[in-house]
């Protein structure tokens, strides 16, 4: 009775687990689509109301939508093209509120001396956007990732360790190459300095600048940043080794629909369920980690090589051309301006990151204090014969086979 | 242990090395000297 209430109290929280990062990945989708549907695509109803009043602009200051007519009607009567461009010169822009209105309407075309694909961009009204959907990323992820600290907290309490039912034999069986240990270190080390960064990046304005002063912010930012920058190929380099290196022993087969349906035996004591070197769960994380991985890697490039690298306009005129195919309208807003493309890319590298580091959570978890026995695996590269034959029997046992035919087989003869 | 120092090595190499290659580049978020190329009169 207390192993079958265990066992649904398991497959409750696998549960929870899969809903909390699938609504992170969902609500990250929703913000990207509210922020991709720029004002030049849908405009703004207006109203019949002409006037500018003090709660038009607290309306507007809250975000409500509020009739733009006055605004657009009252853009000066002696600003000429050649005066607004005689306000921007390099003596920089006086505040005139007549031409920034004008220029909010393209009602003028100024002429910029910047080089530099995003030059004739001088207001964005989307970049609003864009910051209220980073600090709603910000805090969706604070709460994602304290959420599954908690879950790992709860389990670990309900649960405790995963012991070594029969004990340690003493007898250690080859797990990892020195390469394959190299490669999951590099990416591992790699991803936490990533992760440490990226997070002082999203949040340090956010809940760190006042905690530490603004001098030591801008200083550790500015090292925080070149870090991240940099340190970003070594995660790429490491995920292409691990990938090259583990890709075939993490294919489907078919132990791994037990494994899940039984949750792996994580969740009740003595219950033990077959799998080659890498069972069901760690496959999941493996693919995870590759196609999540892969897609903060493209998106990081695309940050990291400003305006060079537009990804999202690509991607979603993808995605409409292919609903098209099958009679369906995305109706995702092309011809993205290149500022446009780079923060969805922002938005985007933050939730994967974010989801990425809740799932490498529960991998450490589990590679650690979850279970006895696991770290020497990536440790020293050997695991106990015990735990190799409850945790990997079917890997288990072609092993033992193929060290006792090593051990049968006689030294070679030198040739006469 | 010899396995995660190596790793730790390997990381730090090539990040100052992608460092150095990108600080060739005449642009990336990750050449701080961009801004001394940048005339607004011109």
């Amino acid at each position: 009775m207390w192993k079958r209430n265990n066992l649904w109290a398991g497959r409750a929280l696998m549960l929870l687990i899969t809903a909390l990062v699938l609504a992170l990945s969902v609500a990250g989708t929703g913000a990207l689509r509210a922020q991709g549907g720029d004002e030049r695509a849908r405009p703004l109803p207006l109203d019949a109301s002409p006037s500018q009043t003090l709660e038009d602009i607290l309306a507007r200051q809250r975000g409500e939508k509020v009739s733009n007519d006055i605004r657009r009607q009252f853009l000066g009567t002696d600003l000429t093209p050649e005066a607004a461009r005689e306000q921007l010169g390099i003596l920089g822009g006086a505040s005139d509120p007549d031409l920034w209105r004008r220029i909010r309407f393209n009602e003028i075309d100024p002429t910029v001396s910047a080089r530099g694909p995003v030059e004739g961009v001088l207001i964005q009204d989307a970049g609003m956007r864009w910051l209220e959907e980073r600090t709603t990323v910000a805090r969706n992820g604070a709460i994602g990732l304290g959420g599954v600290i908690l879950l790992l907290a709860l389990f670990f309490l309900l649960r405790g360790r995963v012991r070594l039912e029969t004990g340690f034999s003493g007898v250690e069986i080859p797990r990892f190459t020195e390469m394959e240990r190299i490669s999951h270190w590099l990416l591992a080390s790699s991803f936490i300095l990533l992760g440490l960064t990226g997070l002082w990046s999203l949040y340090g304005r956010l809940a760190l600048i006042e905690l530490i002063g603004r001098d030591s912010y801008a200083t550790v930012t500015a090292l925080t940043k070149q870090v991240h920058n940099n340190v970003a190929w070594a995660f790429i380099l490491g995920l292409v080794m691990v990938f090259v290196q583990w890709v075939a022993w993490n294919l489907p087969s078919r132990e791994d629909i037990t494994w899940l349906l039984k949750g792996g035996g994580l969740f009740s004591k003595g219950v033990h369920v077959p799998a080659r070197k890498f069972n069901a769960g760690q496959k999941i994380v493996f693919w995870l980690v590759t196609l999540l991985g892969t897609s903060v890697a493209l998106t990081g490039l695309s940050l990291l090589f400003p305006y060079q690298l537009p990804i999202f306009d690509r991607i979603y005129a993808f995605i409409n051309a292919a609903g098209g195919l099958v009679g369906a309208d995305p109706g995702l807003p092309e011809g993205l301006l290149p500022v446009e493309d780079m923060q969805l890319a922002q938005l985007w590298h933050s939730i994967i990151a974010m989801v990425m580091i809740g799932v490498i959570f529960a991998h450490i978890y589990i590679g650690t204090i979850g279970m006895e026995g696991a770290f020497s695996a990536m440790g020293r590269g050997k695991v106990d014969r015990n735990w190799a034959r409850e945790h990997h029997s079917i890997w288990a046992e072609e092993q033992e086979k193929a060290m006792g035919a090593a051990e049968d087989t006689p030294p070679a003869q030198p040739v006469e | 242990m010899r396995a995660f120092v190596t790793s730790l090595i390997v990381l730090a190499v090539v990040a100052v090395g992608g460092n150095l290659i990108l600080r060739s580049l005449p642009f990336s978020s990750a050449d701080v000297r961009i801004s001394e190329d940048v005339r607004l009169d011109e």
